[in-house]
């Protein structure tokens, strides 16, 4: 028998929806009418004997005393012994519960199925879903099967050549992922031939100490730090009330002391995955650094301990993402992040040498390195189309994404395809989105549903350059994209903070949970609901088909896929594409 | 060993403050003791008014009570720890002997039965005496302490003489004259060779009362009550017609039992009543109060919605609880704790 | 508590927002700015400002640490104690 006890009328929601629960797991309750005194309550409890007394109240100065009353007046009565006491309601923490001379205390937020495990002398589920849940592999049961023939015969061939091509080159980046491995492998730092394949700034790093501009080494006392506030923040995992996407969100503040503490709200927050930014620099100078580093700028530099660092201060149930895509250490970034246990990364040939700044016969060779790696440490990575938001045609994106995939598949890897959902220059341009966010975006992820049998993965972030710096309608721009992701069925999906639109300073902690909270907010409304596209879904759906197989067409026309990449097949100038420049002339014939 | 309990009328009466000026006296004097505490010690601010709060220090070879998490939390070293099989709010209580000095947040056991079973431990580990500390006005577990100090403070009333009131009442209820009886388990009325009990060990309400009332004949007779006694049983006792009541002992399990409620000056003021009509009042065990610790203190809420400290006349609340009871009246934060612990040497000596 | 107590336990900035009576969105961020200002916050700046009707929502930022830098909430850093 259990007794139920609100103290306060107003806030018996919760006493009662924990009635049901308990009621539906087969316990007796009884539930006293609110406002008794605490020796009325006891004189009851003295007769019915139950064997949990739970005790709803909201807490103030006056509440405490006649809490502390109520557990005083039980102790003397003798009933402790067989009626266990437990306090919930706002404010309540175990510490309170304590000091009111309860046994147990249950805060806002608690489930009904927490307080009837607790009763039932269970694991709390939530906790138990901290230990057991699994990390979902999101590219778990895709046969990566080219549904369109005739799409998938072109990305093939595509892949194929380019295979061969790069097979026969290589790059510094190669060359340095496979030492950085052997490092990794026998603990120790990289040495001189390493060096030799570096430039200037990375070399003087190494060689004197002296970390970039605008970066320093954490102090010992702050890497000691560094591995306590992982461990002392521990985050349970908050059981979802409706299904949604995987969600990622972004970190890469510069700082991982800043990145943990972040990384740790927005797991409290609702996050499933993160995605780790490095600075932009990272991608223009050949090598990567040691050490603990801290940067001033956004993105955080990565070096082995910094990941290491960050990995440590992850719960064991959270996806980590470390990208490697765009830029002159691509292969090596994946080596690192495999070494260090990430889950994911991230890796386009066509976006990093067209929107990434990276030369693209330099980055096909280190591209196809960087997915073989990625196949040797199991670790997916998705495909991102970002050039979009340089003009890009989402076709053309889509284009070269169907070669990666096809690639990727041939050297053993999984790929995650990756469509933007976002208000791009081509949308703006064409006022596909005069109406309304949702066809296009539903256009986009309904046309690789057809050519190919892989996850889709919404980002990244989602609802790109339809925020405002307004943190109520970023956020609920952010929660709508989200939502729309799991209409579709994504298998992930990756959000930005409420911050996206603001550019004068660092992304603040609470810019996340902004759109976290939106994000769960909207799901909950939308529940399972579906929603329905206008008539015009299916023009664009058609229009982007026809920019896919064009694209492929002219590439298979093309000498090669890096000169369909130089000749702007897939992003010419026109659309805003620029091919990159750096690590141009670095490929070598082996 | 003796166990000492620091019981409160409120919360910020002073029960930590003068915890930690027996433990200076205590190590000073160099008498072994052990720590425990029946609520939570060691927040930094008060959870509800965000005032900083004392904090419970520990030097070396002391030993302690406390969850296992607050140990982990701790800043305090510690050395042979040991779980005892009582469970908390907070986790599983250990004890552990100091083996680095610091703070450490005590989280005790909470009720009476398992702050039996920790000052037994406290005691194995060759405590001479072991202090509890208090928790808000919870007072029931100190049911099982040999004695008691009481916190009064400004944080229960600013009425000094109210706090004077109640503290005379708190010191007469706890000096009832003891009966040596062996309690039975339940509210048990006993009367020339006839002995009937009651379904519950305590008097709660006019219910049981009038149930027990029922079964009184008249003439001598010893009525039993194991556990708590609330003031609406205590007025319905009083209720009772002179010719029932006259040649009848009421014995409660101890002075604890009658403080539960928190209403101390009403209790007094029924127990008085039941002299009157003829019952003679008894406690089978005796919990003797030690002495009253007074604090000018209490956190007051200013038209802003934030606390902030403020203080009664000193002076004046001093004098208005020496005038109120027997036991030396101490101000803690002055005597640092030794005069306290030249009465526990008294104490000893008897 | 004192304000730096409290200061260190930010995690990373602290913004105001609130609905400004003004004339204009330059005004509004001329207010907001010189709030902070007054507040005793000089890293300050204008989140988002929106110029409606009669006044100005507007949300000001303040960063009381920036990546990088040595955070109170770390412990033993600035006397912040996060327990």
């Amino acid at each position: 028998m259990i007794l139920l006890v609100p103290l306060d009328p107003v806030h018996d929601v919760g006493l009662k929806m924990i009635k049901r629960a308990l009621e539906e797991a087969g316990h007796k309750t009884v539930l006293l009418p609110p406002d008794m005194t605490p020796s009325e309550i006891i004189a009851r409890a003295e007769k019915i004997r139950p064997s949990h007394m739970l005790v709803s109240r909201t807490l103030g100065y006056q509440a405490e005393e006649v809490l502390a009353r109520l557990a005083d007046l039980a102790d003397a009565a003798g009933i402790r012994e067989q009626t266990r006491m437990i306090i919930g309601g706002m404010a309540v923490r175990p510490e309170l519960a304590q000091e009111l001379g309860f046994d147990a205390g249950f805060g806002p937020g608690t489930s009904p199925s927490e307080v009837v495990a607790f009763i039932e002398g269970r694991p709390a589920p939530s906790a138990e879903c901290a230990h057991q849940r699994a990390k979902k592999d999101l590219t778990a049961g895709y046969t990566y099967r080219f549904k369109d023939e005739s799409v998938g015969r072109l990305a093939e061939q595509l892949a194929d050549e380019l295979l061969i091509w790069a097979d026969e080159r290589t790059s510094p980046a190669v060359e340095r992922a496979e030492l950085r491995y052997a490092a990794l492998m026998e603990g120790r730092s990289v040495g001189t031939d390493y060096l030799a394949l570096c430039d200037e700034v990375v070399r003087a790093a190494y060689l004197t100490g002296t970390p970039p501009k605008k970066t320093r080494h954490l102090t010992v006392d702050e890497q000691r730090h560094l591995g306590m506030l992982g461990e002392r923040q521990y985050v349970a995992s908050r059981p979802r009330s409706h299904p949604a996407p995987v969600l990622f969100v972004q970190y890469g503040t510069g700082c991982p002391f800043m990145d943990v503490a972040h990384i740790k709200a927005a797991v409290a927050w609702g996050a499933d995955g993160v995605v780790h930014f490095d600075p932009s620099w990272g991608a223009r100078t050949e090598g990567l650094l040691e050490g603990w580093l801290t940067h001033e700028e956004d993105g955080s530099v990565i070096t082995p301990e910094n990941l290491r660092a960050i990995r440590q201060a992850l719960e064991p149930w959270v996806l980590w993402q470390v990208r490697a895509h765009r830029g002159l250490n691509t292969p090596e970034t994946v080596v690192l992040a495999g070494h260090a246990g990430a889950d994911l990364t991230k890796i386009n040939i066509a976006y990093g040498s067209l929107g990434g700044g990276t030369d693209p016969e330099r980055l096909a060779v280190d591209g196809v390195a960087a997915m073989r790696w990625a196949a040797k440490f199991s670790m997916p990575f998705d495909i991102v189309t970002n050039e979009e938001l340089s003009g890009v045609p989402a076709g053309k994106a889509f284009a070269s994404m169907l070669v990666m995939a096809a690639l990727a598949k041939k050297v053993g890897a999984r790929p995650i395809l990756q469509p933007l959902f976002c208000n791009s220059p081509e949308v703006m341009i064409g006022g596909y989105m005069s109406d309304n966010y949702v066809d296009f975006n539903v256009a986009k992820v309904q046309v690789l549903r057809d050519i190919l049998d892989a996850p889709v993965w919404p980002g990244a972030p989602v609802g790109f350059l339809t925020q405002t710096e307004d943190r109520v309608q970023s956020s609920l721009m952010t929660g709508l994209h989200a939502c729309l992701a799991g209409f579709l069925r994504a298998d992930a999906v990756t959000i930005a903070s409420s911050d996206e639109a603001y550019s004068g300073g660092p992304i603040t902690a609470a810019a996340r949970t902004d759109t976290l909270t939106a994000v769960l907010a909207a799901a909950r409304f939308f529940g399972s609901c579906v929603i329905t596209p206008t008539a015009e879904a299916e023009r664009f759906k058609r229009l982007i088909y026809s920019q896919i197989c064009d694209a492929l067409t002219a590439a298979q026309k093309a000498p090669s896929f890096v000169q369909a990449l130089y000749d702007g097949v897939f992003g010419s100038r026109d659309d805003g594409a620029h091919p990159g420049r750096n690590g141009r002339g670095t490929v070598r014939v082996k | 060993m003796t166990c000492i309990a620091v019981i409160g009328t409120a919360k910020n009466t002073g029960k930590t403050t003068t915890m930690s000026a027996i433990m200076n006296a205590s190590s000073t004097e160099g008498i072994p003791y052990g720590v425990t505490s029946i609520g939570y010690d060691g927040e930094e601010l008060d959870s509800i008014t965000l005032l900083p709060k004392p904090r419970l220090y520990f030097r070396e070879g002391v030993h302690v009570a406390t969850a296992r998490e607050c140990l982990e939390a701790s800043e305090a070293g510690f050395s042979s720890v040991e779980m005892l099989p009582l469970e908390s709010a907070l986790g599983p209580i250990c004890v552990a002997t100091v083996s680095k000095a610091g703070l450490v947040i005590v989280a005790g056991p909470t009720r009476s039965r398992h702050l039996r079973i920790t000052a037994e431990a406290l005691a194995r580990r060759g405590s001479r005496l072991v202090l509890v500390d208090g928790a808000l006005g919870r007072v029931s577990p100190a049911s099982v302490v040999d004695l008691v100090v009481l916190a009064q403070g400004a944080s229960r009333s600013r009425d000094v003489a109210r706090l004077a009131g109640e503290c005379s009442a708190i010191e007469r209820l706890l000096a009832l004259p003891v009966k040596h009886v062996s309690m039975p388990g339940r509210v048990t009325y006993r009367a020339a060779g006839r002995s009937v009990s009651l379904g519950t060990g305590s008097l709660m309400d006019e219910t049981n009362v009038n149930t027990l009332l029922q079964r009184l004949s008249e003439g001598s007779g010893q009525i039993l009550v194991p556990n708590a006694v609330t003031c609406a049983a205590l007025s319905a006792l009083g209720l009772c017609p002179p010719g029932l009541a006259r040649g009848k002992s009421l014995v409660f399990a101890d002075g604890i039992r009658l403080l539960v409620g928190n209403c101390a000056e009403r209790s007094w003021e029924l127990v008085q009543r039941l002299f009157a009509l003829g019952f003679t009042v008894w406690v089978a065990r005796s919990i003797p109060l030690l002495a009253v610790t007074a604090n000018p203190y209490y956190p007051r809420l200013d038209a802003d919605g934030t606390y902030r400290d403020a203080y009664v006349d000193k002076q004046l609340l001093l004098r208005a609880l020496r005038e109120a009871v027997t036991v030396p009246v101490i101000d803690v934060r002055e005597s640092n704790g030794r005069s306290l612990m030249e009465l526990v040497y008294k104490q000893w000596e008897r | 508590m004192t304000l730096s107590h409290a200061l260190s336990r930010v995690v990373d900035a602290i913004d105001i927002e609130t609905f400004l009576l003004c004339g204009s969105a330059e005004e509004a961020r001329k207010i907001a700015l010189s709030m902070l200002l007054g507040l005793g916050f000089s890293d300050a700046d204008v989140v988002s400002v929106e110029m409606n009707g009669p006044g100005a929502r507007v949300r000001a930022r303040t960063y009381v640490h920036r990546p990088g830098a040595r955070y109170g909430w770390l412990g033993g850093a600035d006397g912040g104690d996060v327990a």
